[in-house]
């Protein structure tokens, strides 16, 4: 593979045998290259337009129980063996841990190569004046929908191409190019008084031909912003919660802190207990899939080389695996599933967002969270929201500066219906979701 | 492809978050401060002056300030007001200790040059991992693109700044062997775990950087600073029954190894753990509204979320901050001071020069209860007319720089610690947090308390913990009933979070009564 004048085929090689050649026992490297541009509108003209083409080798190195990893983007060859000469001495320092040992080979076996559609071709053909154009008309969109409290409308437009290389010295050899477009606006308005709330939206996909017109992106972002003007808070009480489908993410990456090997092996988890056992409702079904056509996480192998599967993570509110890598897969004596996510599929529901909302007597949409955190080891969360109170099955008034509380082994067994929007700009697929009675705290 | 919107973030680089742990060694106390700070101002003199001293990136790339003229010049080749340069070369070492043993380091090496270029307020923006006059001509051709016609012309010469001192400019990390990073870690790891019978899982994050950066702009100014970082983090989990509680604690510091004293690697153990089993006895709070009691020291991330990034000037000159037309304007009680500063000796928010060339300083941004001054980089100081104010800070080269915080504290104030608590009859003591963000235009902001107390008729009762507390940022200002005179800055591992880039940071507080904020407890 050769681009932007180096061959990661061969840096990679190169790395590996150099480490080898220091005595080093096992290695595992990657190297990869990426190129974006990204222009930023502003106010009828660019406001920022950047160019960015990255590189960087990263090595694995084991040495009888002792590991180090290393990355470089430094590849004189002088230097390469400066850091190199580095991170061996380094690796020799550390304290032999049995559990550091390469990923076994039989799991980069059975390699499914289908075409994951993640790279389009038309990366190559995106001019300067597409970029502007693109951005230049989500701009207009955005500011004619946003109307005369509009301030102004920031909108970007990005492109991205990337490649790697990856090879382990026990017989792991794999590659990917990927590519990303996307495109994004942020709206501000005048409120009372000094407020000035924005609402943003935008999406992010491998193929050019899947992005959304960019005056849905501009019209979409004016709405969210128009959706927060005169937001106030409203009486701290329990109400029914719906949680928008691109903001899913906020909630269900604090479910999913406790789902890593890591988190189980440190005691860190409160999902510890609940292995092949109802966890939430029956609408909690979960599926990590590397295979989604197009997808942002799809992959053929993971970053240990594991060959990809797909892998329950909830089973009609049932927990059914952890992310476990080699690793920690040897500490807790199971065998490894994998590492890191790939595309998250959360199964939609049958009715629309809208039917949804009629039939809610008293709730709130959140459209986005504010800070907030969640201690995986307990359960515990506890974060900012913003939104649109429902009553009466119909959305009301805006609201701003609310908590939502409480404890995940509660909350997912609130899950009570999943929405059928499945939000497709990202590598979580998730519907809303509709939560029964959730505490909010505001006056 | 990530990208981050409007809502600033802060957080605390925490164990189980970072990508890649972090400890050092102690033992190896090197010189101290003085010493080293007294030789680096020796340097820089003779640097100035007739010493042969070409400058790091001269030395070792062959980028002299010839070959940065001319890439200034071909930046500005295309007709762009204003272009600068900026080299970095960045050395890291990452160590982990888990389950009893120093069990896996990361080395990271970071090498590349940006070029801007600055057309009134737009900016076109490049950068190379080639550090050639080959690779800047490049990268200063593509961000030349955002000027279209017109010649400018490059500086006739450059100056170098004169930066002030604010901690060692020299290798502080390179030259420690690993064994020697290895032994920092090692010791608190082993302290944590032998803390409490109750401790079942301790670990240990250590990081310890070397970073060269130089900037050279078209104003004709050259500045090369050195900038040691360090931090470490111990958390661990404890178990009594079935029960089981996580916390930690973390320093930073532009330092070197003599940083981590016997006395310091003790303290972070210890605090790890007490943090830790304090929260056997915590309980969730109410939720609803109250009176809230921000502890000295962490809880300047108020300043930082309700306040700081509200002042950051870009989002002023757009327009589309709560702050845009408060300028000159009470927004606080007279007893209320903000100040931002660089110039905090060792402080992890501290820099000499600003990523732009603008040499640290410290601005006052409210002066007794008055907006005076936003937080400005180059594009926003032409805009208002006003001198930078040295804010213009980037994560590394492969970005532009923008407004963001150094230090930022509130000056001591009129009241008595005790007489602030003894003024509350319900409410929160908020003492250590672990992240928070802001949405600049609504003003709302949140923080996470990892650690407090409930308030009770003046007292601190029951332990709390977990709770998200949410407020408006020129509401919670004119909510300050009563600032202590107990003034403290935080030593902990702040990042900022802004458009995608992160940046260390500082913060600092005196004892500050808000009388109302939502607190979001679960009961």
């Amino acid at each position: 593979m050769t681009a932007g004048g180096i061959d990661l085929g061969q840096v990679a090689q190169r790395t590996m045998g150099e480490a080898l050649r220091r005595g080093i026992a096992g290695v595992r490297v990657s190297a990869g290259r990426s190129r974006s541009v990204s222009v930023t509108w502003r106010k009828g003209r660019p406001d920022k337009v950047q160019e960015s083409a990255r590189r960087a080798v990263t090595l694995h190195l084991y040495l009888d129980g002792r590991y180090t990893t290393c990355s470089t983007n430094d590849l004189r060859p002088e230097a390469l063996d400066r850091f190199l000469d580095g991170a061996a001495a380094m690796c020799r320092a550390m304290t032999p841990d049995p559990y550091r040992v390469l990923p076994d080979p039989s799991l980069y076996e059975g390699r499914d190569d289908r075409d994951l559609e993640i790279f389009d071709p038309a990366v190559a053909g995106i001019t300067a004046d597409q970029r502007k154009r693109f951005a230049a008309q989500i701009e207009a969109a955005a500011l004619e929908v946003g109307g005369e409290r509009a301030i102004q409308a920031e909108t970007t437009w990005e492109d991205e191409e990337n490649e790697f290389v990856q090879i382990h010295s026990n017989g792991f050899e794999g590659s990917r190019s990927g590519t990303t477009f996307g495109a994004w606006a942020d709206v501000s308005f005048q409120d009372e008084g000094d407020k000035r709330p924005s609402g943003d939206w935008g999406a992010v996909c491998r193929r050019r031909a899947d992005l959304p017109e960019a005056a849905d992106v501009g019209r979409r972002a004016a709405e969210a912003g128009l959706r927060r003007l005169g937001a106030r808070k409203i009486p701290t009480a329990r109400r029914t919660m719906i949680v928008e489908n691109r903001v899913v993410g906020g909630l269900l990456g604090h479910l999913l802190a406790a789902a890593s090997g890591r988190a189980l092996q440190q005691k860190q988890s409160f999902l510890e207990t609940f292995l092949g056992k109802p966890f939430g409702s029956e609408r909690l079904d979960l599926l990590d899939d590397p295979f989604v056509p197009a997808g942002l996480g799809s992959r053929a192998f993971d970053g240990e080389g594991i060959a990809a599967k797909r892998m329950p993570v909830f089973e009609r509110g049932a927990f059914r695996n952890f992310y476990i890598d080699t690793y920690y897969g040897k500490k807790l004596g199971v065998p490894p599933t994998t590492g890191g996510r790939s595309n998250l599929v959360l199964a939609p529901g049958t009715r629309g967002l809208d039917e949804i909302i009629r039939d809610v007597r008293d709730g709130i949409l959140v459209c986005g969270f504010l800070g907030g955190n969640s201690n995986s080891t307990t359960g515990d969360f506890s974060a900012g929201i913003y939104g649109t109170r429902i009553e009466n099955g119909a959305l009301g008034q805006p609201v701003a500066e609310m908590n939502v509380a409480g404890n995940h082994k509660d909350l997912w067994k609130r899950l009570v219906e999943a929405a059928s929007d499945p939000w497709p700009y990202g590598s979580l697929r998730a519907p809303s979701l509709v939560f029964d009675a959730v505490q909010f705290s505001g006056t | 492809m990530k990208r981050f919107g409007r809502r600033e973030f802060l957080e605390m680089t925490a164990g189980a978050a970072a990508a890649a742990g972090l400890p050092l060694v102690a033992g190896c106390r090197k010189k101290p401060g003085h010493a080293a700070q007294a030789e680096v101002g020796a340097m820089d003199e003779a640097g100035g002056a007739a010493r042969v001293e070409r400058g790091y990136f001269a030395d070792n790339f062959g980028i002299d300030e010839t070959v940065l003229r001319r890439t200034i010049g071909h930046a500005l080749s295309r007709g762009g007001d204003y272009a600068d340069v900026f080299l970095q070369h960045t050395l890291s070492d990452h160590v982990s200790f888990e389950d009893g043993q120093v069990n896996e380091a990361y080395v990271r090496v970071d090498l590349g040059a940006g070029v801007r270029v600055l057309l009134g307020d737009q900016t076109g923006y490049a950068f190379t991992e080639e550090l050639t006059e080959e690779g800047l001509r490049r990268a200063a051709g593509t961000a030349a693109a955002i000027a279209e016609g017109g010649e400018g012309k490059a500086p006739d010469r450059l100056v170098r700044a004169q930066l002030p001192v604010l901690y060692p400019r020299e290798p502080m990390w390179i030259p420690t062997a690993p064994p020697d990073k290895l032994a920092i870690v090692d010791r608190v790891g082993r302290k944590l775990a032998a803390a409490d019978p109750s401790v079942v899982r301790a670990a240990v994050r250590f990081r310890a950087e070397d970073d060269v950066i130089l900037v050279a702009n078209s104003d004709g100014v050259i500045a090369e600073d050195r900038r040691p970082m360090t931090f470490l983090n111990a958390a661990c989990t404890a178990q009594r029954h079935e029960r089981r509680e996580t916390n930690g604690y973390s320093r930073s510091r532009r330092a070197g190894p003599s940083f981590y004293t016997e006395e310091l690697l003790e303290s972070i153990a210890a605090e790890a753990a007490r943090r830790t089993l304090l929260l056997f006895e915590a309980v969730t709070p109410p939720a609803g509204e109250m009176p809230v009691v921000l502890a000295p020291a962490t809880s300047g991330i108020l300043l930082h979320e309700a306040m700081g990034h509200g002042f950051e000037a870009d989002f002023n000159r757009k327009g589309i901050s709560i702050f845009a037309s408060m300028m000159g304007r009470a927004v606080a009680p007279e007893f209320v001071t903000i100040v931002d500063t660089a110039l905090e000796p060792d402080a992890r928010g501290a820099v000499a020069v600003d990523d732009e060339g603008t040499v640290g300083r410290r601005t006052v941004l409210v002066d007794r209860g008055k907006l005076v001054s936003y937080l400005h980089d180059r594009i926003s100081a032409r805009h208002y007319g006003v001198e930078p104010t040295g804010n213009g800070r980037r994560e590394d080269f492969r970005h532009a720089p923008m407004p963001r915080m150094r230090v930022t504290y509130m000056e001591a104030g009129p009241h008595a610690p005790e007489e602030i608590l003894a003024s509350v009859k319900n409410g929160l003591y908020a003492i250590d947090f672990s992240n928070g963000q802001v949405q600049i235009g609504a003003g709302d902001y949140s923080f996470y308390v990892k650690t407090g107390y409930l308030i009770e008729d003046g007292k601190l009762t029951a332990p709390v913990k977990d709770v998200n507390v949410i407020g408006n940022g020129p509401d919670s200002l004119s909510k300050v009933a009563m600032v202590g005179g107990d003034m403290q800055l935080d030593g902990g591992t702040w990042t900022c979070g802004k458009y995608g880039q992160g940046v260390p940071v500082g913060l600092g507080l005196p004892t500050v009564k808000i009388s109302s904020m939502n607190v979001g407890g679960a009961r």
